[in-house]
């Protein structure tokens, strides 16, 4: 009696299970996604612009270079104590990815009687693919100065990076 | 199992600590640019000279006027000129027994040959008054900046009894200022004339 019910339920259970797996495979499948991705993006800040703007006593130049990434000052025959004038200044972000001005660093402004200030400008400052950014650089003859025949070579150096406060 | 050698795993460390950096920093450099503003400046020379003297170009009496009330004149305006820049103002009494209290606002334009900006807290005029026992002048300046080509107001009063007045008398008031550390002076003269 007992081994015809062992005849009777292996075979049943084998075939159950395999039934199972049936079902299973015929309500199942893999869906399957492809793609592609590439970068192709540019890192480019350029001088838009250079004018000279509250001209006294003196007589400034300013020239951007043809690569667009020096810009060349003079501000020459300071006549009097008071004269200077402004260099206003754009700069533009030319390239497709978005920038941030990290470091300022200035040298050849430490004579107390020819000041060379920048206005408008700070570091952390973000400029967009496309974005212009204005600012000023001052020179001029301190007027309280007593000191004449005198000149300075001055530099300003703007470093710019990646953005990484935008996207993901 | 034989051991690898030591100079080997140190070797292989090495390149892949190269590798990385060298991905990390064109990683970087890729993403990252300087630009440069180079520039000069220069000054002329700086002398305390002539060339910082004012000269005065306008004389301007209009401003003359009496105390407050209704006093009536007893000075008038006789000339006016200049000499070598110094200006002479002379007044003559038209009234002998009542003391003269006549104000007199003195404009004149400053222009300075050499053009200098003065600025204040560091450009000032002062004044002194030399004079004798008959005039009593008190001179003030309306303004301590003196910007360039500015009208500049002296007001001068007189406290003199006229009916003591037999003869001319005169008094200096000299005004100092200063540019950058130079200092310079201008003068004006007072003349008063007795009675015709």
């Amino acid at each position: 009696m007992r081994e015809r019910r062992f005849n009777i339920l292996i075979p049943g259970l084998v075939l159950a299970i395999i039934g199972l797996i049936g079902a299973y495979a015929l309500f199942g499948e893999v869906l399957y996604i492809g793609g592609t991705a590439g970068t192709t993006g540019e890192f480019d800040i350029q001088f838009l612009t250079a004018s000279t703007s509250d001209v006294v006593g003196s007589n400034p130049t300013a020239t951007i270079s043809v690569d667009r990434k020096t810009l060349t000052i003079n501000v020459e025959d300071l006549e009097y104590p008071g004269a200077g004038a402004q260099i206003d200044i754009v700069v533009k972000n030319v390239g497709t990815i978005s920038a941030i001005l990290r470091t300022i660093t200035i040298t050849g402004n430490d004579d107390p009687d020819i000041v060379v200030e920048l206005i408008g400008v700070e570091e952390d400052i973000p400029i967009d693919a496309g974005e212009e950014y204005p600012f000023a650089i001052r020179v001029y003859w301190s007027s309280q100065s007593t000191t004449g025949d005198k000149s300075i070579n001055f530099t300003v150096e703007l470093g710019y990076e990646q953005n990484t406060g935008v996207g993901y | 199992m034989r051991k690898r050698p030591v100079f080997k795993k140190t070797k292989t460390i090495i390149f892949l600590v190269l590798v990385y950096t060298i991905t990390l920093g064109i990683g970087l450099a890729l993403f990252s640019e300087n630009i440069h503003i180079e520039g000069t400046a220069n000054t002329l020379t700086y002398e305390c000279d002539e060339s910082l003297n004012v000269t005065l170009t306008k004389l301007d009496l209009e401003n003359n006027r009496y105390t407050i009330g209704d006093i009536p004149p007893r000075v008038i305006i006789e000339d006016e000129y200049l000499v070598e820049n110094e200006l002479f103002l002379v007044y003559r009494a038209i009234h002998r027994n009542s003391p003269a209290n006549r104000v007199t606002n003195l404009s004149f334009k400053l222009n300075n040959t050499y053009p200098f900006v003065l600025s204040e807290g560091e450009t000032y005029v002062t004044y002194s008054s030399q004079n004798n026992n008959l005039f009593n002048v008190n001179s003030y300046l309306s303004l301590n900046t003196v910007p360039i080509g500015s009208d500049v107001t002296v007001s001068v009063s007189f406290n003199t009894r006229l009916n003591n007045l037999s003869e001319e008398v005169s008094t200096t008031i000299k005004i100092e200022y200063i540019v950058n550390e130079c200092h310079k002076y201008f003068y004006f003269h007072i003349i008063l004339l007795p009675m015709l």
